[in-house]
């Protein structure tokens, strides 16, 4: 069943059977949990990751199909579209994670790395997948929210985080009918975040339960589950959605 | 680099720093068992 771009409400709620889906770093985190949430929605799964172990298991776990490769090499990109076997109908890339840093300590080389894998990947992505999706599929890109503040050491997070949106909007209109939406997530709780926060970890979950509205810590579950909203609600493209559990109002 | 991370976002980039790129294959292909780790051959 491929997505359409006439749906009536009721059509809007249905799941994914029939449906395929590409996740760009589907082996963990954000990508993971949609890829899982996706698939028990009846979606055909297709993953890619850089790291081919972890993502052997996961195509295991979900039946899925599996490329591994990093997705900022955009030649490799390119002929992983061109190897597409059908049609997708969406498709999420959850890129790095943003760099920053005070100007002191400014590394232009993660820079460069970072344009790479948050403003040229998704306008890659869009120029060689467009074609590729359904109409009224969706392109799902992922960004922050924490780059929105103003602070010293963020100049570079705040010029990148404040580019997506804009992109995100004209990137809606040059390849309709094909949907494209941007999500920006807080913090999110995966093992990933705990690995690097180490001993902090357990403190900075204490203090977002302890602030944010919510009341508690988001995961990446529900990022999925926001994700797959979006593939499945044909009314919604060059949108942005914030999801943070209220982290702006409460950190600035 | 001397960034700060915060959140799963900043975990994925410091993923990105760790030389996981090696093994890799651009072609989907489906895994439908353990047998099919030939897949992920190297280029």
């Amino acid at each position: 069943m491929a997505a359409s771009i006439n749906s009536s409400p009721v059509q809007r709620e249905r799941d994914l059977l029939g449906q395929t889906v590409v996740v760009i770093g589907g082996s963990s985190g954000i990508g993971l949990e949609t890829a899982r949430l996706a698939r028990a929605k009846g979606a055909e799964m297709i993953l890619t990751a850089r790291n081919p172990d972890r993502l052997h298991r996961v195509g295991l776990e979900l039946g899925a199909s599996i490329a591994a490769f990093d997705a900022t090499d955009f030649e490799r990109l390119e002929r992983f579209f061109d190897a597409l076997p059908t049609p997708i109908d969406h498709l999420l890339v959850t890129g790095p994670g943003p760099y920053y840093a005070p100007l002191a300590e400014f590394d232009l080389d993660a820079a460069r790395h970072d344009i790479d894998a948050h403003l040229l990947l998704p306008l890659q992505v869009a120029r060689d997948a467009a074609s590729k999706v359904r109409p009224g599929g969706t392109l799902l890109f992922t960004s922050g929210v924490g780059g929105r503040r103003t602070a010293a050491g963020l100049a570079f997070i705040a010029a990148l985080t404040a580019a997506l949106p804009a992109m995100t909007k004209s990137l809606a209109l040059e390849v309709a009918p094909v949907r494209v939406n941007l999500i920006a997530a807080g913090f999110v709780d995966t093992p990933l975040s705990a690995s690097l926060l180490g001993d902090r970890i357990d403190e900075r979950r204490e203090q977002l339960r302890a602030t944010l509205p919510i009341g508690r810590v988001v995961g990446p579950a529900d990022i999925a589950a926001l994700a797959v909203h979006l593939m499945t609600n044909t009314a919604v493209t060059g949108a942005t959605f914030d999801i943070d559990g209220g982290q702006q109002l409460v950190e600035g | 680099m001397s960034a700060r991370y915060r959140d799963e976002s900043d975990a994925q980039l410091a993923g990105s720093n760790r030389g996981l790129m090696g093994v890799a294959d651009v072609t989907p292909t489906r895994v439908a068992s353990s047998k099919t780790t030939t897949a992920l051959r190297a280029e």
